[in-house]
């Protein structure tokens, strides 16, 4: 008798501290609030799930009439089916919109601006279009042309060290670029405004030994002969 | 011995409590309540238009103002429109109707008189099934409606270039699949349910007869519609070759030469 009470007592006990057990696990776990986050998110993919139902049957019950109702005008067109055209669908019945025209492009339009505006000589001007290329179209076609007139601009306004900060940048970016090169001469241009001709010379010789192109390398050469003079 | 039966008895206990707890929380609303409905709560204000999405691998059976009782097994979307209108939009439908319903479908409609009728979705084609009364079955741009016996099934599918749904003939319901179907749905006792199963394959199988004869006859006039094309092609064949044969003849006689 008492070893039946004492196994009943113990078994009450084990109960008793699993459910207290598992209410202080559940409590502390975090799990209802995930459970009622999944139940609150499968409710609303159930909902956008049905609308999706409705709002393809509506369209497919829209297309099915357009299809059935076309019947009319086709038929007065012509009275008997073609011979071999069985296969006629909606497609070649449906209105044909012209092409669509592509526009230039916002980089192509902040070229022409920036280069009308440097070619007027407004430098100040064409250096805001030649920044917004150089920042908002970066991987455009036009960045090379931009970052080169961007640094001329600066040139023209003497702001020397700026010209300097983006010829640097073409020679990262684009080093084998004509374009660079013309930069580098710029530069070159600035140390002879220095007084610097020994660096000068050393840029114009760069630019003979790196790059192929005639004109300048004929205009490196000239600038190099002048300043070991 | 003696201390395991009380222990038994406390776990089997303790394990019984769990098992009815867990099946209780599933029972909100018939056997199974709508995932979604639009509005909310649409299905049990009985607010109609009413749209809803049924759970998959559940039952779930709805009475329509005492006029149907539709179920469905899989993941069923539809709209009630009306008390006697409903749309299936994907999904199957069981209906048991006491009065005349309407069936809408994207390419076609079905009125089940006071009778029991599947309607279901596959792919791109809408299945009707008439089960123990004649249903019609109206498809986009048919003037005349498909007329089904009990024990026989018709598809309709998009409108294609005749400007009406694509179609075939009544064909008998595949018999196993139906018993299948039915059931998952029926709520009979084993012996009624197979009395009923035994009635209506008696009704299939005169269904399917006049069915095949229906077919046999169609298939033979095909057959000779096709032969008489085949002759009066070799008629005017025949003809097209007299006459080349007798120009000929003409144009060497009028030009003086030999052939």
């Amino acid at each position: 008798m008492s070893t039946q009470f004492y196994v009943t007592y113990i078994l009450c006990i084990t109960a008793g501290m699993t459910y207290f057990y598992s209410v202080i696990k559940d409590h502390y776990s975090g799990k209802h609030t995930l459970q009622a986050q999944v139940e609150f998110l499968q409710s609303k993919y159930d909902k956008e799930k049905l609308k999706n139902y409705i709002l393809s049957s509506d369209f497919e019950e829209y297309r099915q009439m357009v299809a059935e109702n076309i019947e009319s005008p086709l038929l007065k067109q012509k009275k008997s089916p073609e011979k071999g055209y069985p296969l006629r669908t909606l497609a070649s019945l449906s209105v044909r919109f012209p092409p669509m025209v592509v526009g230039p492009s916002p980089a192509s339009e902040l070229m022409r601006e920036g280069k009308e505006l440097f070619s007027y000589g407004d430098y100040e001007q064409a250096k805001n279009s030649f920044e917004k290329v150089v920042k908002l179209h970066d991987g455009s076609v036009h960045s090379i042309e931009a970052h080169f007139l961007l640094a001329e601009s600066f040139f023209q306004m003497e702001d020397y060290e700026a010209c300097i900060d983006f010829v640097n940048k073409m020679v990262i970016h684009f080093p084998e670029h004509e374009l660079t090169g013309f930069g580098l001469m710029r530069l070159a241009a600035i140390f002879e405004i220095r007084e610097r001709g020994e660096e000068a010379a050393k840029i114009y010789r760069t630019i003979l030994k790196n790059y192929e192109s005639n004109d300048l390398k004929l205009e490196a050469r000239s600038y190099l002969s002048r300043v070991e003079t | 011995m003696k201390y395991l039966r009380p222990l038994f008895a406390f776990v089997f206990f303790f394990s019984l409590e769990v098992r009815v707890k867990a099946h209780e929380s599933s029972l909100t609303f018939g056997e199974a309540a709508p995932v979604s409905q639009i509005p909310e709560d649409c299905l049990l204000n009985q607010e109609y238009p009413c749209s809803f999405l049924t759970a998959d691998h559940a039952r779930f059976s709805y009475f329509l103002s005492g006029k149907a009782k539709i179920v469905s097994l899989e993941e069923t979307s539809l709209s009630i429109i009306t008390e006697d209108q409903i749309k299936l939009m994907s999904g199957a439908l069981f209906i048991d109707a006491h009065r005349e319903l309407l069936i809408k479908t994207n390419y076609g409609f079905a009125k089940i008189p006071k009778g029991q009728a599947w309607v279901y979705a596959d792919r791109d084609r809408f299945y009707f099934e008439a089960v123990n009364r004649r249903i019609k079955v109206y498809g986009r741009g048919f003037e005349r409606p498909f007329i089904l016996d009990p024990g026989q099934v018709v598809w309709l599918g998009p409108v294609d270039q005749t400007f009406q749904a694509d179609s075939a003939l009544p064909t008998p319901i595949d018999l196993s699949d139906f018993t299948k179907r039915m059931a998952k749905i029926n709520d009979l006792s084993k012996e009624e349910f197979a009395l009923y199963i035994q009635d209506f394959a008696r009704n299939w199988k005169i269904t399917s007869q006049k069915t095949v004869a229906i077919h046999k006859n169609l298939l033979q006039r095909q057959i000779a519609s096709d032969q008489d094309l085949s002759k009066k092609r070799k008629r005017q064949r025949a003809l097209q070759m007299r006459e080349d044969r007798r120009l000929r003849k003409l144009f060497y006689q009028r030009n003086f030469l030999d052939h």
